[in-house]
């Protein structure tokens, strides 16, 4: 307004001046002119008349808007939680089947014949409720009428490398539907409530008289659930519900840097003592078993688009969050040579993630937990968007692929079934496939995808709960992966002479009674390849260590069978009594005591002894070690929310 | 990094402080209250999903640009059916019935709507997202996808043709 020599009722800087948008410059010299020129003053006056009368009218508008529903937002809000007793359930059952599809996979590796498979889980899955006592007379379905069940549900391979996949669950579904009641695959109630998440009820080891019981047995756990549970909550400013803290999911989120395996032992044990950090006088006992790392360029490398429905209906606890979580464990076993990329239709039609190559796990975990049900769009393209994608980051010789995860709603963009069908067909000639995987109950469209996967060189599985949706992802999609032993189980005499008592950290609900270790019938965890598992106990000795190093103080026994065997081998390490000063242990055992340590906190643990939150930011920073996937920095950083 | 999904008092607060104004700008551009439900609906979705925090001073020009995005698509959409103008917009907007409010409140809103009419959609657009959604005009350029410089044109005209028509309906009231 440098040349406002006099009035310009056209100047929208009046406006601006009414509205305080003005600077303070500009302002004065409006306030100026006004003051000189009569006219404009109330010409202005005029102008703030009216602009006070609409902007009190449009307020009042405002007052009086309708709102939005607010339900629908608020559970938006956790589309990845695990809302129920039953989909925690899932979780927890999953754990023990992880590996059962990668010894399916095996098994399929050697023949296309998908029965004796079949046959393999469905026995697998009988025998996990004997594992622990039974709380309730829950049914258990005689193994040969599931499998009777099974094989009549599969129906017969059709053209080559297209097959159908059509598993029984075996859940007690007469009690779920009485009572809302579920149970876990250990056989531990869950008591279903409406609106809020249930945990089993998981009290935490107790110490153990080593002169009354010298035994401590038990199933490796490589699930790491609780600890993408328990980051939720506290990301979400809440603590976790204690019975969500499960220590060994904890400690075995993170890697650790053990050496590998050599010989015919598909695993190395690792076995080390120092002292305990937060219980001045007792020690740790660090058991770390790294798993084989198959041989990444024995592996074709995977190109795999997920095209994913995200209608409303999908928000459904056994849906979406399955899909999610599946994902996760799917990119979880991929590395930098393997591709994925995720569209959406149906809610909101999108490249939710473009093709990214699997070194960069946390771009894709962010994307899959920015998926949300939610909206009733009618999506655009997404099913040539998803092809294109596919198209575009095209591995030769690799497994490049369509994975279709849906209730049952086809606007992928083309609504005339049969162009469906021959896109899908069109596509599968020029090399892509499309597996289809349904979900949930009720809206399936059963008969269409399995024409989809038919045409789409693929196969169509049909999800209904988490041990589902592992059997098929691990299975199918991951293609190469490769359990390296199952069934391995753990069993720790310890040394009475030199061992007052012990504590195992976590593994509450792997207990094994100790004459099953040596049972080859009685189910444990598997291995996969690469993966390592970390078990540690706090000790309390009878007599520190004569200068340092002392006797025997205990022996570590360990079962497992090769992935498609069916007679345990077993292996005997013992370790030494150690007074080694807690800041001398190995980077692993530092880092995994923090992790417990942080658990124990979080779970109100009785046994945390001096340990606080400050404690576990200490020991965790000084054994980050060289962290290749962040995950360890990301722990600091979820750690200060604590410490707050 | 992304920031943590937003808390459900987080999504409260941001509802108590949007969401009337969105609802009324998506209804502004779509014509009708159930449309501009949906699709403010899916912005509050989108913005769970990945929008700025609340308390971040971009927020509100986000979610209002969301909104008009998914509200003009809609419309897009429906323009390839019946070709939808401006003029056509404008009258939908003034035929929109009054809510159900003591009769003055009617009364008094049906002026306001045949005044609104009387401006171009733009200009009714600004003036929701300056009066209602309490933008400043950096932020109803942000949104609208103009220049600062032209919020200013069209607010400034729009107040002015208000004002001259409430002087001339006032200068007829006299007369009469």
């Amino acid at each position: 307004m440098s040349e406002m020599l006099r009035y310009d009722p056209e100047d929208p800087r009046w406006t601006a001046y009414l509205l305080g948008e003005l600077e303070a410059e500009e302002r004065t010299r409006c306030e100026a002119l006004l003051e000189r020129d009569a006219a404009a003053r109330a010409e202005i006056e005029a102008l703030r008349e009216t602009l006070e009368s609409v902007q009190r009218e449009l307020r009042t508008e405002l007052a009086e808007a309708p709102r939005l529903d607010r339900a629908p937002l608020v559970a938006a809000l956790k589309p990845t939680a695990p809302r129920s007793g039953r989909l925690f359930f899932y979780l927890l059952a999953a754990a023990a089947l992880v590996l059962a599809a990668g010894s399916i996979l095996w098994d399929q590796s050697q023949s296309r014949d998908l029965a004796p498979a079949h046959e393999a889980l469905v026995r697998r899955e009988a025998l996990v409720p004997a594992e622990v006592p039974m709380r309730s007379p829950a049914p258990v379905l005689a193994e040969s009428s599931l499998a009777a069940k099974a094989s009549a549900s599969a129906p017969a391979p059709g053209a080559v490398g297209s097959y159908r996949v059509r598993a029984v669950a075996q859940e007690p579904d007469a009690l779920r539907a009485l009572g809302y009641v579920s149970q876990d695959a250990d056989g531990i109630l869950l008591q279903e409530s409406a609106g809020t998440e249930t945990y089993a009820g998981l009290p935490e080891n107790p110490f153990v008289d080593v002169a009354r019981e010298r035994l401590s047995t038990f199933s490796i756990d490589v699930d790491t659930a609780s600890y993408t549970n328990v980051r939720r909550y506290l990301e979400m400013g809440q603590d976790p519900p204690r019975d969500a803290v499960r220590l060994e999911e904890l400690v075995n989120y993170f890697e650790y840097d053990d050496p590998a395996p050599r010989g015919d032992v598909p695993f190395h044990v690792a076995l080390e003592m120092a002292r305990c950090p937060w219980k001045s006088g007792h020690h740790l006992v660090r058991i770390g078993l790294q798993g084989r790392v198959i041989p990444r360029d024995q592996r074709p490398a995977s190109n795999l688009v997920f095209l994913i429905d995200v209608s409303g209906s999908m928000q459904n606890p056994n849906k979406l969050p399955i899909v999610q979580r599946s994902l996760a464990l799917l990119v979880e076993e991929l590395d930098a040579r393997d591709r994925v990329a995720i569209v959406t239709y149906a809610g909101s039609t999108g490249l939710v993630l473009p093709s990214t190559s699997c070194g960069e796990r946390r771009a894709i975990f962010e994307a899959i937990e920015r998926l949300g049900a939610g909206g009733s769009t009618n999506g655009a393209a997404g099913i040539q968007l998803a092809y294109e994608t596919a198209r575009e980051h095209w591995i030769a010789g690799g497994s490049n692929r369509v994975i279709l995860c849906t209730d049952g709603d086809f606007n992928v963009g083309i609504t005339d079934p049969n162009a469906l069908v021959e896109l899908v067909r069109t596509k599968a000639a020029g090399g892509i496939f499309l597996t289809a995987l349904g979900f949930g109950m009720g809206n399936l469209k059963d008969a269409t995808l399995e024409k989809l996967a038919d045409q789409g060189n693929g196969f169509y599985g049909y999800v209904d709960d988490m041990r589902e949706a592992r059997k098929l992802f691990v299975n199918e999609l991951t293609g190469t992966l490769v359990a390296i032993a199952k069934d391995v189980k753990i069993q720790v005499d310890f040394a009475p002479e030199q061992v007052r008592s012990f504590r195992l950290l976590g593994y509450e609900n792997r207990a094994l009674a100790h004459k099953d270790f040596a049972d080859d019938t009685k189910d444990a965890g598997e291995i996969g390849a690469g993966h390592d598992v970390t078990a540690l106990y706090e000790v309390e000795l009878k007599a520190p260590a004569f200068l340092g190093v002392g006797p025997e103080a205990l022996r570590v026994r360990l079962r497992w069978k090769e992935p498609t065997g069916d007679a345990s081998r077993l292996i005997e390490q013992s370790l030494l009594v150690s007074d080694t000063k807690f800041s001398a242990a190995s980077e692993n055992l530092r880092f995994g005591a923090s992790v417990a340590l942080f658990g124990m906190l979080l779970r109100g643990s009785a046994h945390a002894g001096g340990g606080t939150y400050a404690t576990v930011q200490e020991l965790a920073s000084d054994a980050i070690g060289t962290d290749a996937h962040g995950e360890r920095r990301a722990f600091l950083e979820l750690l200060k929310r604590k410490l707050r | 990094m992304t920031r943590p999904r937003p808390s459900e008092p987080e999504l409260r607060v941001c509802l108590e402080r949007h969401e009337r104004a969105l609802l009324l700008h998506a209804r502004s551009i779509l014509g009708d209250a159930e449309r501009a439900r949906d699709v403010v609906q899916e912005t509050m979705l989108q913005w769970l999903r990945g929008g700025p925090s609340e308390s971040d001073p971009g927020c509100a020009a986000w979610l209002f640009r969301v909104c008009r995005n998914a509200a003009l698509d809609v419309l897009r959409k429906e323009r390839r059916m019946s070709s939808l103008d401006d003029l056509a917009l404008a009258e939908r907007a003034a035929t929109e019935p009054p809510p159900e409010a003591a009769l003055d409140h009617a009364e008094r809103r049906r002026m306001l709507k045949e005044l609104l009419a009387l401006l171009s959609e733009k200009q009714r657009e600004a003036l929701r997202l300056k009066f209602q959604a309490e933008l400043s005009y950096r932020e109803i350029a942000e949104v609208m996808g103009v220049t600062v410089n032209h919020v200013g044109v069209l607010l400034h005209e729009a107040l002015r043709k208000l004002r001259d028509c409430t002087s001339a309906r006032a200068a007829k009231e006299l007369l009469s």
